[in-house]
C-alpha cells in the first residue's frame, strides 16, 4: 500500500511559486479528490506527485522512500499518471494504445508476454471496452475514449493513478460510472487521486485535498471538510451544503448576492435579423465566387489574345505564312465551337465544380504545351485543346453563375466578369509581350500556364460545390423559345465581328492612324470597356436585362456606321469613336447572357450555354470570313468599309426585332419563366 | 494480419524496379543476360556492366532510399510535424558544407571523403538542438530554427563554391543537386554497413519511438526519458541523412513523401519507420531509373527528377481539403 506523503514543498514555474509550502498526506487504497479554484496548483501539485514537475524544495515520499530516489522505471512500474488533455495520432486503436502502456513491464526485445495481454483484457474489462478494442480511437465518443484512456492507464498495472481531470469531458451518466469505476479500484487497494474541478462528483471522494493559492485549505473527509466558509475562501461563492440520502454532502453553489450583476449591450440593429445577415452572407459568397471566375476568365482571354501579337515571331520561328498563322487562331475557335456542341450533352451531369476544374487542368495543360511546342504542328493540337476547354469552361461558369446567383444580381456578376477583358487588354497582353521580348514567345505562355496552374489551385480550394440539380425542371431544349436565343446571341456577335477583326486594317491603313498609336487607342478602349462593363451590369440588374440590351443595341448603331463612314482626322476624333465603338459593341454580351441565361430551367443551363458558345463562335468565324469577302480583303487598305458598316446596322436591327418578339413571347407565358426560375433557395441551400 | 500486408506491400514493387534497373538502359539487357552478368558465365562486358555499373549503382540507390526514408520517418515521429525533413532542419546543408569544406582544406580527391556528410549532418542536427534549446513540445522551435540555420548553411556552400577552384565547383555543384551517377562498390559497401548500424539502433528504440505520438506526461509517465530518446532519435535521423548526402548528395522530398505515403498504407498511430524506408528505396530507385532512360541518352539526376515529381506532391498535401487529412 503506497502513502504520498508531502512535506514542505515548495514549486514554480517561473520566480513565483505555484505550489507555496504544503504540507499534508494523501491515504492509501482511496479515493482523493485535489480541489481548489482556477490556477490554484491542483495540476502542479499532481505533476509533482507523478515526478513530471521537480520540486524547488521539500520532499514527496511515495510509501517509505523518496520520490527522487525511484528509477524511471520502476517509478513508471508504481505510479500511472493521465494528462488532462492527452493526445493520440489519428487512427491509432484502442488495442494499439493500450499496448504501449506496457512499455515500462517490457524489456526491448521482449515479445508481447500472456502477462501483457492478461493486463490489457482486464482493463478492457473494467472500462467495458472489449468490443471496442478493434476501433480506432478518434471513431469513439468523447466519454468512449476518456474510458479508453483510462483503460490505457489501468494496462500499466500501476499501484498509484494519478487523474487530471477525468471527468470534465463526461456527461452526467459518464461522471458517475467513472466514479464508480475509481471507487472499484480503490476498493481493490489502488491509491487514486483526482483532481476535480466538479464539486457534485468531489463528495464521493474518501478523501477531499482543498488548495488555496498554493496553500493547504483543508484536508479530511468530505464530511467533515466541505462548509460555506471552505468553498467562500475557495472560490468566493456562497453555498448551501445539504446531506444527500446516502449521507454524503451536496454543495449547491449559490451566487454571492454582494457582487455587481454584469450588464450586457443589445446587439446592434443591423445584426438583430437573422434574415438580412444570411442574405449579406450569401451576396459575399456570390461576391467571391464572381471574382474567382473573373480572375479565371482573365486567363482564359490572355491566352487567346497573346497569340496574335505574338504572330510575327512564331512566324518567324516556325518559318510559317500568315495563312498558317491565322489557322491557329481558327482552330482555336473551331474547337472550342466542336466541344461546346458536342460535350453540351455531358455538362450537365455531375459535380459543376468538378467539371470546371477538369476542363481548367485541360487548359493549363494545353498552355503549357503552346510553350513547349517544337514544331508547327504540336502548336496547332495544342492551341485546339486549349480551344476546346475553354469553350465549354465559358458555358460551366455562365451556368454556375446562374445557378448561384440571384437574378438581380446576375447583371453585376456577369459585368464583373466581362470586364476581365478589358483588364486582359489593359494589363495582360502588353505585360505578356513584355514577356516575350525578354524572353521569347515561349515565356507568355509559360507565364499564363503558371498563373492558370495557380488559379486552379485557388479554384480547388475555394470553389464551393455545386451538383446540378435534375429533377421536375428537367425539359426540352428544342422549345423554339429557347433555340431563337441562340439565333439572337448569334446575330449580336455576328454585327460585331463583321468590324472588330478590320479596325486595326481600318485605323492603320484608311484613317492613317501610326500603329503606335493604335495601342495607345487599344489602351483607351480597353480602360472603357472595363469601366463600362461593371455599370452595365449594374444597370442591367435595375432596369431589367431585355430593356439594357434593346438601348445598348440601338446605341451601338450610331459607332458601327460612324466608325466604317469615318475620314481621316484629328487623332482625338478616332479615338472617341472607336472607344464608343469598343464599349458598346463588346459590353452588348452582358445583358444578351443575363438574359438568356435567365430563360433557361437549371438542369439545362450548361447544355444551353454550351450551344450558345457554339453559335457565337459560328457567328464570329463567320462574320470575319464574310466581311473579309465585301472588303476585298487585301489588308492594306479595306474596300467598301462602310457597306460592312450598314450590314452591321442591319443585323443589329434585325436582332432588335428578334429581342423584342422574344421578350414578347416569354411574358405571355411569364408565369412558367418565373416558375423555372426557382434558384434562389437553392443557393441559400447550397451556400 | 492485413495491416503487416499493407505495410509488405512497397517490396513486391521494389524488387520489380531493382529488375528494372539492372534490364533497363543502353544496352538493354535481358533477363538472361542479367543473370549471366551477375552469376557468369558470360562476356567480360556484361559482367562488368552488370556488376561494376549496374548493380553498385542500384545498391546505392537502395541505401540511399532507406536512408531517406528512415530519416524522415524518424524526423516526423520526433515532431509531431508533417513537414520535418532532413532539408527542412538543414542536416542536408550541413552535409554539403562540410563536403565543400574538406575539399577545401585538402583538395586532392573529386569530392572529398564522403563520411564528412555524416560528420556534418550529425554536427549540424547538435548545433540545431543547441540553438532551439530543445526539441520543443510540438517540434515547430527545431523546425523553424532549422529553416534559419539551412539557409545559412546553404550559403555558406554557396561562397564556398564560389571560392573552390572551377573542376572541384563544377563536380560539387553537380553532387549538390542530387545524383548516384557513377556510385562504385568502395563507397557503397561502407555506407550499406554504416546503414545497417544505424538501422539495428533504430529497431532498438523502436518500441520507445511508438510512444512518440502522446502526450510528453504520457510519455514520461511510462517510464522514457524524453529528452534522451529524442537526443538519440535526433542523432540517428541525422546520422541516417549523412549517409545518404555522402552516396547521393541531396535528394529532395523523399524523407518527406515516404513517412506520409507509409502512413497512408498503414493509417493507424505513428510513421511506421520500416514501412517509410522501403517505401523511400522505392521511390529513390524509380526517380533514378526514371533519370537514367526517360530523355536517354542524356542523364537527368535523381534529384532534379525526385524535385520534379515531389514539388506537386507537396503541393497536393498542402492544398488538399483538410477532411481526409491526418491531423
Amino acid at each position: 500500500m503506497l502513502e504520498f506523503r508531502v512535506d514542505q514543498v515548495i514549486a514554480g514555474y517561473g520566480a513565483e511559486p505555484v505550489l507555496r509550502d504544503l504540507s499534508l498526506q494523501i491515504p492509501a487504497g482511496r479515493v482523493t479528490a485535489i480541489v481548489g479554484a482556477n490556477g490554484c496548483g491542483k495540476s502542479t501539485l499532481l505533476r509533482c506527485l507523478a515526478r513530471l514537475h521537480q520540486a524547488d524544495s521539500g520532499c514527496i515520499q511515495l510509501g517509505e522512500d523518496d520520490l527522487r530516489l525511484f528509477s524511471t522505471a520502476d517509478l513508471a512500474r508504481s505510479v500511472g499518471f493521465l494528462p488532462q488533455f492527452p493526445q493520440a495520432p489519428v487512427g491509432l486503436r484502442v488495442n494499439d494504445l493500450l499496448a504501449l502502456a506496457r512499455h515500462p513491464h517490457r524489456h526491448w526485445m521482449a515479445s508481447w508476454s500472456a502477462e501483457d495481454e492478461a493486463a490489457r483484457c482486464e482493463a478492457l474489462r473494467l472500462t467495458d471496452l472489449t468490443e471496442l478494442a478493434g476501433q480506432p480511437l478518434d471513431k469513439l465518443s468523447g466519454g468512449q475514449r476518456q474510458r479508453a484512456w483510462i483503460a490505457m492507464m489501468l494496462t500499466q498495472s500501476t499501484p498509484v493513478l494519478l487523474l487530471d481531470e477525468p471527468g470534465s469531458m463526461l456527461d452526467p451518466g459518464h461522471q458517475l460510472e467513472l466514479i464508480a469505476l475509481l471507487r472499484a479500484l480503490a476498493d481493490a487497494g489502488r491509491t487514486v487521486i483526482v483532481v476535480m474541478h466538479d464539486l457534485v462528483a468531489a463528495r464521493h471522494a474518501d478523501w477531499l485535498v482543498a488548495l488555496d493559492n498554493g496553500r493547504l485549505a483543508a484536508c479530511g473527509s468530505p464530511v467533515d471538510v466541505l462548509n460555506p466558509v471552505l468553498l467562500r475562501q475557495l472560490y468566493g461563492i456562497d453555498s448551501y451544503i445539504l446531506t444527500a440520502p446516502d449521507g454524503t454532502p451536496v454543495v449547491v453553489p449559490v451566487r454571492q448576492a454582494d457582487l455587481p450583476l454584469p450588464q450586457a449591450l443589445p446587439l446592434p440593429v443591423s445584426m438583430a435579423s437573422v434574415g438580412s445577415s444570411a442574405e449579406a452572407s450569401a451576396s459575399v459568397a456570390g461576391r467571391r465566387l464572381v471574382l474567382l471566375f473573373a480572375v479565371l476568365q482573365f486567363t482564359l482571354l490572355l491566352d487567346y489574345m497573346v497569340l496574335m501579337p505574338l504572330g510575327a515571331a512564331l512566324m518567324r520561328d516556325f518559318d510559317i505564312g500568315p495563312a498558317r498563322f491565322g489557322s491557329l487562331v481558327g482552330v482555336y475557335t473551331l474547337a472550342s465551337a466542336l466541344t461546346s456542341l458536342v460535350g453540351g450533352r455531358w455538362i450537365d451531369r455531375g459535380d459543376r465544380k468538378r467539371t470546371l476544374l477538369a476542363l481548367y487542368a485541360g487548359f493549363v495543360v494545353a498552355t503549357l504545351a503552346c510553350g513547349f511546342a517544337g514544331q508547327f504542328g504540336e502548336l496547332l493540337v495544342a492551341r485546339a485543346l486549349a480551344g476546346a476547354c475553354a469553350g465549354l469552361m465559358n458555358a460551366t461558369m455562365m451556368a454556375m453563375i446562374a445557378d448561384r446567383i440571384e437574378p438581380e444580381r446576375r447583371g453585376q456578376a456577369i459585368g464583373t466578369i466581362m470586364s476581365a477583358f478589358g483588364v486582359c487588354a489593359v494589363i495582360g497582353v502588353p505585360s505578356g509581350l513584355g514577356l516575350a521580348a525578354l524572353g521569347g514567345w515561349r515565356i507568355p505562355f509559360l507565364a499564363v500556364a503558371a498563373l492558370s496552374a495557380l488559379w486552379w489551385l485557388r479554384l480547388y480550394r475555394a470553389l464551393p460545390r455545386s451538383p446540378v440539380r435534375v429533377g421536375a425542371g428537367r425539359g426540352s431544349l428544342r422549345s423554339p423559345a429557347l433555340a431563337l436565343g441562340w439565333v439572337l446571341s448569334f446575330c449580336i456577335v455576328f454585327a460585331g465581328f463583321l468590324i472588330v477583326p478590320y479596325l486595326g486594317a481600318h485605323l492603320n491603313g484608311t484613317l492613317g492612324v501610326d500603329l503606335r498609336d493604335l495601342s495607345w487607342i487599344y489602351l483607351c478602349a480597353g480602360l472603357a470597356t472595363f469601366a463600362v462593363a461593371r455599370g452595365i451590369g449594374r444597370a442591367v440588374d435595375r432596369f431589367g436585362a431585355a430593356g439594357v440590351l434593346a438601348v445598348l443595341m440601338v446605341a451601338s448603331i450610331i459607332p458601327h456606321l460612324w466608325l466604317t463612314q469615318l475620314q481621316p482626322g484629328p487623332l482625338w476624333q478616332t479615338t472617341l469613336v472607336f472607344v464608343l465603338f469598343m464599349a458598346l459593341t463588346s459590353t452588348r454580351s452582358i445583358p444578351a447572357l443575363v438574359w438568356l441565361i435567365g430563360r433557361v430551367p437549371p438542369p439545362l443551363r450548361g447544355r444551353y450555354m454550351a450551344v450558345n458558345t457554339a453559335s457565337t463562335e459560328a457567328a464570329s468565324g463567320l462574320a470575319a470570313w464574310y466581311a473579309g469577302l465585301m472588303t476585298g480583303g487585301d489588308g492594306a487598305v479595306l474596300q467598301h468599309f462602310e457597306r460592312v458598316g450598314w450590314l452591321a446596322a442591319g443585323v443589329t436591327c434585325v436582332s432588335l426585332c428578334l429581342l423584342a418578339g422574344l421578350h414578347r413571347f416569354g411574358a405571355s407565358k411569364g408565369a412558367s419563366t418565373t416558375t423555372t426560375d426557382c434558384l434562389t433557395p437553392v443557393a441559400r441551400a447550397e451556400s | 494480419m492485413t495491416k503487416a500486408v499493407r505495410r509488405l506491400a512497397p517490396i513486391p514493387l521494389l524488387l520489380m524496379l531493382a529488375y528494372a534497373a539492372l534490364v533497363a538502359g543502353t544496352p538493354r539487357l535481358s533477363a538472361s543476360q542479367v543473370y549471366a552478368g551477375l552469376f557468369g558465365p558470360g562476356a567480360d562486358w556484361l559482367s562488368t556492366l552488370v556488376t561494376q555499373f549496374r548493380l553498385p549503382r542500384l545498391c546505392a540507390a537502395l541505401v540511399v532510399g532507406i536512408g531517406l526514408g528512415a530519416a524522415g520517418a524518424l524526423l516526423q515521429n520526433l515532431t509531431r510535424n508533417r513537414l520535418a525533413s532532413p532539408d527542412v532542419l538543414g542536416i542536408n546543408d550541413g552535409a554539403l558544407l562540410a563536403l565543400a569544406l574538406s575539399l577545401m582544406l585538402n583538395p586532392t580527391g573529386l569530392l572529398g571523403p564522403w563520411w564528412c556528410a555524416v560528420a556534418g549532418a550529425l554536427i549540424t542536427a547538435v548545433f540545431t538542438l543547441l540553438a532551439a534549446g530543445g526539441v520543443g513540445t510540438r517540434g515547430y522551435r527545431v523546425l523553424v530554427v532549422g529553416l534559419g540555420i539551412a539557409s545559412l548553411l546553404r550559403a555558406g556552400f554557396d561562397i564556398a563554391l564560389a571560392t573552390l577552384p572551377i573542376f572541384h565547383a563544377t563536380g560539387l555543384y553537380a553532387f549538390s543537386v542530387g545524383s548516384l551517377a557513377g556510385r562504385a562498390w568502395p563507397v557503397v559497401t561502407v555506407a550499406a554497413a554504416l546503414l545497417g548500424i544505424l538501422l539495428t539502433a533504430c529497431w532498438v528504440i523502436s518500441r520507445a519511438l511508438a510512444l512518440l505520438c502522446l502526450h510528453d506526461d504520457s510519455i514520461r509517465g511510462l517510464g522514457v526519458n524524453l529528452g534522451q530518446l529524442r537526443f538519440t532519435v535526433l542523432m540517428l535521423a541525422a546520422a541516417l541523412a549523412g549517409v545518404t548526402v555522402g552516396v547521393g548528395g541531396p535528394i529532395g522530398f523523399v524523407a518527406l513523401a515516404a513517412p506520409m505515403l507509409a502512413q497512408r498504407l498503414s493509417p493507424d498511430g505513428g510513421i511506421p519507420v520500416w514501412c517509410s524506408a522501403s517505401i523511400g528505396a522505392v521511390l529513390v530507385t524509380g526517380a533514378d531509373l526514371l533519370g537514367r532512360i526517360a530523355a536517354a541518352p542524356v542523364e537527368v539526376p535523381v534529384g532534379v527528377v525526385s524535385g520534379f515529381l515531389g514539388g506537386p506532391f507537396l503541393l497536393w498535401l498542402l492544398v488538399r481539403p483538410k477532411a481526409c487529412g491526418a491531423g
